[in-house]
């Protein structure tokens, strides 16, 4: 047995030596110990056979991904090499909660399909999200309500500063003009909020 | 008797196999009484037919620790080229933006050997470099693979390491016979008083890839084979 064990250990030896890659072909498991920028980090692997790395890149699902490890969290992750080689190393699959903030960048759109989306903790619940152009037509109306009802009320003050009704009469009417607006405002807050599912969220369906 | 040495011993028989990739080997047999000064890992160096014109073959290399067996009259020997430290494991290491002298240069001196002086292909850049707590040897062709393609490592018969791609220059070996050859199997068995010729070179127009000296008491030959 002795010498077949020796003729076995020299052609695993032979064999071995024809297979240098073979300790990149595995994952490691280790801490993510500082981030270097973008999505690169520092990484210290549990294998004491593979050395501590500095600045290397995650590898993302999906490209526009971004995002920052919590300082001094206990992050941990996978390392792989891609196609076997030392020259590759990648982040893969993250173990532990260490994330402080994350981007998803697009050039056109992202659509999320689902009836609800929450914010926050489990309590902020928001069934839409409308932003800026809500922002925006939303000022416009109440920029437009505050002129117009500020001219009728100087409209109705002069008025009652006149010794009569007669005399009073034209600044009640210049107040009743001046409210005019008011319809015309609603109307065009409304007609851009039927634009918002469109052009913010796309609704599904 | 053998016109080869071994530390200035005299041989009675070796065999000298000289890879274009890897290291050398050689198995000598030396009177059994000699033996004790050629403990393992001792040093060793190997001149062969001291009166051929060139001066003879010089090979710099070490005993390897538990290979010498006594046996009746002789003794067995296994010499490596270099060191004997291309074994060694590597001490992990990182690099970023490094060109490969700098792991290579750190691999070698783990294994405590040098770097030939001949080599080449040292220049590429890495964006990223992993030393694996892994045979020297194994990192050497890892490094092979991302300097070029086509680069290569071995030992020299200097027992310095070529790091680099083949020139396969013409062989300055010139006064030679042919014995015995294989087309199938891409060798021939040549015999020459001067046989320079090295792995990586071309003869005839063929690149070398595998130089196996043989000698013996009464004769020496050359076994070569050849690229595919």
């Amino acid at each position: 047995v002795i010498p077949l064990d020796r003729q076995i250990a020299g052609l695993a030896a032979a064999a071995r030596a024809q297979f240098p890659e073979v300790p990149f072909l595995k994952s490691y498991t280790g801490a993510v110990v500082a981030q270097r920028g973008g999505n690169s980090f520092d990484f210290v692997p549990d294998d004491d056979t593979m050395p501590g790395m500095s600045g290397i890149p995650m590898k993302l699902p999906f490209p526009g991904l971004s995002f920052n490890l919590v300082p001094g969290s206990s992050a941990r992750a996978v390392i792989r090499f891609a196609q076997g080689s030392p020259s590759t190393p990648e982040i893969h699959l993250w173990e532990a909660p260490g994330m402080q903030s994350w981007e998803l960048d697009a050039a056109e759109s992202v659509t999320v399909g689902c009836p609800q989306i929450n914010l926050g903790s489990s309590i902020a619940i928001h069934p839409m999200i409308l932003g800026d152009l809500y922002l925006l037509a939303e000022s416009a109306l109440f920029a437009g309500l505050a002129s117009a009802i500020g001219a009728a009320a100087g409209s109705l003050t002069s008025a009652g500063a006149q010794g009569s009704w007669a005399l009073a009469m034209p600044f009640v009417a210049a107040a009743a003009t001046a409210l005019d607006p008011v319809a015309g405002l609603f109307a065009a807050f409304e007609a851009l909020a039927e634009t918002f599912p469109s052009t913010i969220v796309k609704a599904s369906g | 008797m053998s016109n080869v040495v071994v530390n200035g011993i005299p041989v009675v028989k070796a065999r000298i196999a000289r890879p274009r990739v890897g290291n050398w080997v050689a198995e000598l047999i030396v009177a059994a009484e000699t033996v004790q000064q050629l403990s393992g890992g001792s040093r060793a160096t190997i001149l062969t037919d001291t009166n051929a014109p060139s001066g003879g073959l010089s090979f710099t290399g070490t005993v390897m620790q538990g290979r010498s067996d006594t046996y009746v009259q002789t003794a067995s020997l296994r010499v490596v080229g270099g060191s004997g430290g291309l074994g060694t494991k590597c001490n992990p290491r990182f690099y970023s933006s490094v060109s490969v002298a700098s792991p290579l240069g750190d691999v070698l001196m783990d294994a405590g050997e040098t770097l030939s002086s001949l080599s080449n292909s040292t220049g590429p850049q890495l964006q990223f470099w992993t030393i694996a707590a892994q045979p020297a040897s194994e990192q050497l062709s890892l490094l092979a693979q991302a300097a070029d393609q086509k680069a290569v490592w071995r030992v020299l018969k200097d027992g310095s390491v070529f790091f680099g791609v083949d020139a396969f220059n013409p062989t300055l070996m010139t006064d030679f016979e042919l014995i015995d050859y294989s087309p199938l199997e891409a060798f021939q068995v040549l015999t020459s008083e001067d046989p320079t010729l090295n792995p990586g070179e071309s003869i005839d127009g063929r690149n070398v890839s595998v130089v196996v000296h043989l000698f013996e008491a009464d004769k020496s030959r050359m076994k070569v084979w050849f690229e595919q």
